[in-house]
């Protein structure tokens, strides 16, 4: 598997009245050519930052990437002119499915007049857009067979109806419809499941993960939820305060948690821990953040070269990389 | 479409809404039909002296002013005028206020700040004061006038849809288009005017009826309309001299003055209780 997306070195400032916030600091990300990525972090640490980092729409004036290269299938998208990410990379290539399905649509126009919207600027613009007869036709065909695949009961009774006439789960669902519905390279998933119900959770959660196997698409499933990571990832990444923590593929990163942090992460899941224990401490302020390790204050693991620079990346298995001077290297049941 | 049937029908319900509205409706058609209605044409330009301050009666339902012209007759042909002023002063408010707030709520940055501090300053004068001074400056004209009222009126416009952009614009729908790759022109103009346009529409009716009493009280004070032109405050002014004894000359014109701004200002209530767009849903 090549390499689909490569962030490097990424720092994202944005300007507040309390001064500069660092939410991303030199992170380091890469996606393969149809592997899923479970980007997982407490709130505010910066993951819905990288996800709109990738599509270079930080809202400026406030905010802008300071430093790093977004490499996509070898091109910095940084670098890429704004017409041409209009029109090749955003909601074509790389494609969004955004947090809160409800306020994700314009709530003036009903949901058939958005997709298709959307399908003509994004399906036709390529090809030859004046034959449109045909292509109209073509052009619906694949919506409704899109929202079939999301399993949405007869569809085409979606098309007329407006965004707050539908449930949660019926409006994920015609999200995802259509991130997929370009064919996109990458699907970047921001906590989609974050608003919905256990049940219908696991429901979008099968279709999303069926749909990405099928049309063998990318995805960055950025979560709080170190559960859904799990059920979804063939990686998992861990953020903390804006820095990556850890990289691992999935079975290794809970059979071998090698960060202090990711260890804490894994003790607060309720079917992991004997007893739930919390992390002491808060995360610190991103507005003048501290130099090192920003995991530093909270980890019983520190030396005092952790506050002061930042840990290198490191490998320390198979594809299993790691941000700390003093990672656990031992399996975690004999630690404990 | 069931949704415009649902607005209608509630729009039905507000009385006072349905009243203003169909004064409004009556105001265009005798605008429209002025010529025929009236029943001296002439009575713009045509003076009888010998018919001078005519109490009303049948010939002269409104009586007569000191010219000797039918009252009535200048009253319809009045509507004209308001309604051009009113229509020419809102819609060049609306073409300058509407693109300036869009622009500077979008792009929040150096040029919004700019472009709002000059609103802010159109804003800190009275705005009746402003107009007056520049209706003075420019000289004293009906068209002077329109202009000084909607260089003045626009900041009104500027200032609410700022607010609402800024609001729709950070929106997750806005960020979601943003994220699909739609350019600046086309998230402004297709995603947030159309979330925007109740409350320009509401202001703007609202604006209407304001436009057409501040109009009428720069006739009254000699630098807007000059005569002959039928303008209903200048009519009023006309006929101070008159008072107490040529009651009609006053009471009729400004009775239309009344109307037309209650009217617009009990439409403009209505239709912002009605332009809720969660009001909308499917047709069948």
């Amino acid at each position: 598997m090549s390499n689909l997306l490569e962030v490097m070195n990424l720092s994202v400032q944005f300007d507040t009245y309390q001064g500069k916030v660092e939410a991303i600091d030199e992170a380091n990300l890469t996606i393969k050519k149809g592997e899923v990525v479970g980007l997982v972090g407490e709130s505010g640490c910066g993951k819905t930052t990288m996800a709109r980092a990738i599509l270079n729409v930080i809202a400026s004036p406030a905010g802008k990437i300071s430093k790093g290269q977004i490499f996509f299938q070898g091109r910095d998208i940084l670098l890429m002119e704004e017409k041409e990410l209009n029109l090749s990379i955003r909601g074509k290539a790389i494609t969004l499915i955004p947090q809160d399905p409800l306020s994700s649509f314009n709530p003036l126009f009903s949901i058939g007049t958005q997709i298709r919207d959307i399908a003509k600027q994004k399906l036709l613009s390529q090809s030859e857009p004046k034959r449109s007869g045909d292509h109209k036709e073509e052009m619906e065909q694949k919506i409704l067979a899109m929202l079939n695949k999301v399993q949405l009961p007869s569809p085409e009774t979606f098309l007329g109806r407006y965004p707050h006439e539908l449930s949660g789960g019926q409006r994920q669902r015609i999200m995802i419809a259509i991130a997929l519905l370009t064919d996109p390279l990458l699907v970047i998933a921001d906590e989609p499941t974050t608003f919905l119900d256990v049940t219908v959770q696991a429901q979008i959660l099968e279709i999303l993960k069926h749909l990405v196997r099928e049309q063998y698409v990318s995805v960055l499933y950025i979560t709080h939820n170190l559960a859904v990571a799990s059920k979804i990832s063939d990686r998992i990444v861990v953020m903390y305060a804006g820095q990556i923590m850890e990289s691992a593929p999935t079975d290794l990163f809970f059979a071998n948690p090698a960060h202090p942090y990711t260890r804490k992460l894994l003790e607060c899941l309720l079917s992991q821990a004997r007893e739930i224990r919390g992390i002491p401490g808060n995360v610190p302020s991103l507005i003048n953040p501290p130099e090192g390790c920003r995991f530093a204050s909270r980890c019983d693991r520190a030396q005092s070269e952790c506050a002061q620079n930042r840990p290198p990346q490191r490998e320390i298995a198979s594809d299993h990389w790691i941000y700390c001077y003093n990672p656990l290297t031992r399996n975690r049941e004999q630690d404990a | 479409m069931t949704t415009y049937k649902i607005i209608v029908r509630e729009f039905l319900n507000d009385r006072l809404a349905v009243i203003g509205f169909a004064i409004i409706l009556i105001l265009l058609l005798t605008a429209l039909f002025a010529p025929i209605l009236a029943p001296d044409p002439n009575a713009i330009l045509d003076i009888n002296p010998q018919k001078k301050l005519i109490a009303p009666n049948w010939e002269h339902p409104f009586g007569t002013d000191h010219m000797g012209r039918d009252i009535l007759s200048r009253v319809i042909f009045g509507t004209r005028v308001t309604i051009v002023i009113a229509i020419i002063a809102v819609g060049s408010a609306l073409a300058i206020g509407v693109p300036i707030g869009l622009i500077a709520g979008y792009y929040e940055n150096w040029l919004s700040g700019f472009l709002m501090r000059i609103s802010d300053i159109f804003l800190s004068f009275p705005q009746f004061v402003l107009a007056l001074a520049l209706a003075v400056v420019l000289g004293p004209s009906i068209e002077n006038a329109i202009l000084a009222l909607s260089i003045t009126y626009w900041p009104w416009f500027s200032r609410i849809v700022y607010a609402e952009t800024i609001f729709v614009k950070h929106s997750t729908f806005i960020e979601a288009t943003e994220a699909l790759g739609a350019n600046k022109f086309r998230i402004i103009s297709f995603h947030i005017l159309p979330n925007v346009l109740s409350p320009i529409i509401v202001r703007a009716t609202i604006g209407m009826g304001y436009t057409i009493l501040t109009a009428a009280t720069l006739g009254f004070l000699g630098v807007g309309a000059q005569p002959p032109t039928p303008e209903w405050g200048l009519a009023v002014s006309e006929a101070r001299e008159y008072l107490p004894g040529a009651w009609w000359y006053a009471t009729f014109p400004g009775m239309a003055i009344f109307a037309v701004v209650m009217a617009f200002n009990m439409f403009g209530d209505g239709l912002r209780d009605v332009l809720d767009p969660r009001l909308r849903i499917s047709g069948k």
